[in-house]
């Protein structure tokens, strides 16, 4: 009879020789069963692959074990100390942040970690500064210098997204195998130019083209050890969050334009209130507050939504991603963070990434089916921290 | 008993195994390995402290790690083995003494960089910049100001050019003599107003002539205008409004979006008191012009009295003091207190 033999008493060995051995078609009940079993007496041994046999799919999410107060300290201890030693600290405070941040995300109880040399980012840093400042001041003492640095840095914005690709992949670490990234500049300039011109040619109305194309080459060209990702998304989706964001956006500016004007006159009518520029002056404000929020909702909506659909057609080998964050809770939280952080003057930054961070790890599954045990390191690569900075300093969006 | 539970990886597959690792008297450790027992001298292995209480990693050769949890009451025997300089800021950043001192030493910094370094700084940038600035910034400005609120001057052509003769009179002895212009506006909802532009263009709306019961206030507001002239006061605001924006993102070392939204806050304080003090350092540029020039202190207290009754600002709460961007009415007539007439 199918289903009724007592697996629990078997060792490893045996469950491996009776998953061989059995007939999945006639015995169903004691297949699972033993899989189940060998789950039970530890997933660290178990096999992906049994005689060509894939495993279960099981995902499980991302977690993060700390707290903001936790963060709170390193944070302020490190800005003490780029303060003191006049910002040259800050690159070793930029590592201690990231690695407190990698080494609480677990996944299967075992946590990332991150690598990146200080002085690597110093350098970049450093690099980075005059242009930064040109960029910033330049106009004050040479007009058009900061014209010039803008082209200068869209001209080098290729390049430097894969070296921060690369740089940042590189120093990402699960269980002691790194993470790596393969794509060239050619390509990156190939990808840029291209869909550039089409997002130029549409008037930005395919723009979002853009943004999908280098996510998807930055997904594309990234592996963990020697595991390439695959991405296996479609344009016409992610365009369709855009255009929702975009028609967001539009709908609140019209609603907010044509109902204020007949706000102002009904209650003017209602009190009595007699024609005075300066008796309603806050309704002056109204619309750009509610315009505000209608903005600030629709970005967080395409930030969530494209996140979401990047990462839930991605795979690792063939582990496939899954995330789902909501959009609902991530405005909430989006939200009050803002609230907080002006009520606090800032101090409340710590537990504001700190509580971004949680959700949208607790929101990101992997398929960890049969363990994890399976990946082998990949080759060696070092990187510059030049990309990664630009990125910082010019804020540019360089992530999945 | 030293002995810790440890997480071990290889560096050469995904694979983690749990081990134990044993401290043998400060030469060593000992670990055991898938049933083989492994030591490691104390020059061949590195260890790493640890972020919040993420716990001690351990680098063994060949890119081999173990991973101790720093909730293991055994685990702080790693510390003295791990990099000095790192191993205290790993302390500090784990007790709430340390992380109150550093709180305020960077209020305290911050503040002095807000009130004090910010300000000089812009103030020798502000010298080192070329006029070019000065005039495109004021072009721009004059073509706002004039598409946005001023209207053509309704003034008498005859009493424009008294006026002008006198400002050009006035202040032909001052180093910016040949830079000055006066131009005349209706002011319409700016009201009794005059506002001077970087490059030397000071303009006057009618509606403060005809609120003027003497010539010499006329002088005496036209003074403070030349004084935030004379002391590059646009040019100073703008680098100190970006600058204090700047100090905060390299502050928190931190360029997301939470970061900006911070920055913003103090941006929004520190313009509004660098503009008081910008308008006191002018109101003190009036007061000894008019000193030079033997004219009554009390000609530019009454017209400010009587701009504050039509503007209906300054009612001396504490807010509105801390948050307007003019020092209240009744500090700014009493002059220049001693001590305060330096530049």
């Amino acid at each position: 009879m199918d289903g009724t033999i007592d697996y629990s008493g078997f060792t490893l060995e045996e469950l491996r020789q009776a998953a061989r051995g059995i007939d999945q078609e006639q015995y169903p009940r004691n297949y699972r069963n033993i899989l189940a079993a060998k789950k039970w007496l530890g997933a660290d041994q178990a096999e992906t692959l049994i005689s060509g046999e894939k495993q279960e799919r099981r995902l499980e999410s991302l977690s993060f074990h700390s707290d903001g107060s936790e963060y709170f300290r390193i944070w302020i201890v490190n800005i003490c100390l780029s303060i003191i030693t006049l910002g040259i600290y800050s690159a070793w405070a930029k590592v201690r942040r990231r690695r407190y941040f990698y080494r609480h995300t677990r996944l299967c109880g075992d946590n990332f970690d991150y690598h990146a040399n200080p002085v690597a980012i110093l350098k970049g840093r450093l690099i980075l500064l005059p242009l930064l400042a040109a960029y910033l001041y330049g106009d004050f003492f040479v007009p058009g210098l900061t014209l010039g640095t803008f082209v200068l840095i869209i001209f080098l914005l290729p390049f430097l997204l894969v070296r921060a690709a690369t740089f940042n992949n590189r120093n990402t670490s699960y269980r002691n195998i790194r993470f790596g990234f393969d794509g060239a500049s050619k390509q990156s300039y190939k990808m840029f130019f291209k869909y550039g011109l089409i997002s130029v040619a549409s008037l930005g109305i395919a723009s979002p083209i853009m943004e999908f194309a280098r996510r998807r080459f930055v997904i594309e060209n990234s592996r963990y050890g020697s595991a390439r990702f695959s991405f296996a998304g479609e344009f016409g989706a992610f365009f369709k969050i855009y255009f929702f964001a975009g028609l967001m956006i539009a709908i609140g500016v019209f609603i907010t334009t044509f109902f204020i004007n007949q706000l102002e006159s009904l209650i003017r009518s209602i009190f009595d209130v007699p024609y005075d520029p300066e008796s309603l002056g806050f309704l002056v404000y109204l619309p750009v507050v509610l315009i505000g929020l209608t903005y600030f909702a629709a970005m967080v909506y395409a930030s969530v939504r494209a996140g979401n659909y990047m990462f839930s057609h991605t795979s690792i080998g063939d582990r496939s991603i899954e995330a789902n964050l909501s959009v609902r809770k991530m405005v909430y939280i989006q939200f009050t963070n803002m609230l907080a952080i002006i009520a606090t003057l800032g101090l409340f930054i710590p537990w504001a990434h700190v509580r971004v961070h949680r959700y949208r790890v607790a929101h990101i599954f992997v398929d960890v089916g049969g363990g994890l045990d399976d990946f082998i390191a990949g080759e060696k690569q070092d990187a510059d921290a030049l990309g990664e900075e630009a990125g910082d300093f010019f804020d540019f969006d360089f992530g999945i | 008993m030293n002995k810790v539970d440890a997480r071990f990886f290889d560096g050469k597959s995904s694979r983690g195994s749990d081990v134990e690792v044993e401290l043998i008297e400060n030469s060593g450790i000992r670990v055991a390995i898938q049933g083989k027992i492994l030591d490691f001298p104390i020059d061949a292995i590195s260890v790493e402290c640890p972020v919040g209480d993420s716990g001690y990693l351990i680098h063994l050769p060949n890119d081999a790690v173990l991973h101790i949890g720093r909730s293991d009451p055994m685990a702080d025997w790693c510390r003295p083995f791990a990099v000095a300089g790192m191993n205290s800021i790993s302390l500090f950043e784990r007790r709430w003494p340390y992380a109150i001192a550093a709180l305020f030493v960077v209020i305290a910094s911050g503040w002095w960089a807000l009130t004090s370094g910010i300000p000089i700084v812009a103030k020798y940038l502000a010298k080192a910049m070329p006029n070019e600035i000065e005039f495109f910034l004021s072009k721009q400005g004059m073509n706002l100001l004039d598409h946005q609120f001023f209207g053509e001057s309704e003034l008498d052509p005859l009493r424009q050019r008294q006026i002008g003769n006198l400002f050009a009179s006035m202040f032909e002895e001052t180093e910016l003599a040949d830079r000055l212009t006066l131009l005349f506006r209706k002011g319409n909802i700016l009201g009794a107003n005059a506002f001077a532009l970087p490059s030397g263009t000071i303009v006057i709306t009618d509606e403060l002539v005809e609120m003027s019961a003497h010539d010499e206030e006329i002088i005496a507001i036209l003074a403070h205008e030349v004084g935030h002239i004379d002391q590059q006061h646009s040019i100073r605001m703008l680098l100190q409004s970006s600058g204090s924006a700047a100090l905060f993102v390299v502050l928190t070392g931190d360029f997301g979006s939470a970061a900006l939204l911070g920055a913003s806050i103090p941006t929004v304080l520190v313009h509004n008191a660098y503009s008081r003090e910008f308008e006191t350092e002018a109101d003190d540029y009036a007061y000894r012009f008019l000193d030079s020039q033997g004219i009554a202190r009390h000609r530019f207290a009454d017209i400010l009295l009587r701009l504050e009754q039509e503007h209906g600002n300054g009612d001396g709460s504490a807010i509105s003091g801390f948050l307007s961007s003019h020092p209240r009415t009744g500090d700014r007539i009493n002059g220049p207190r001693p001590g305060q007439n330096g530049d």
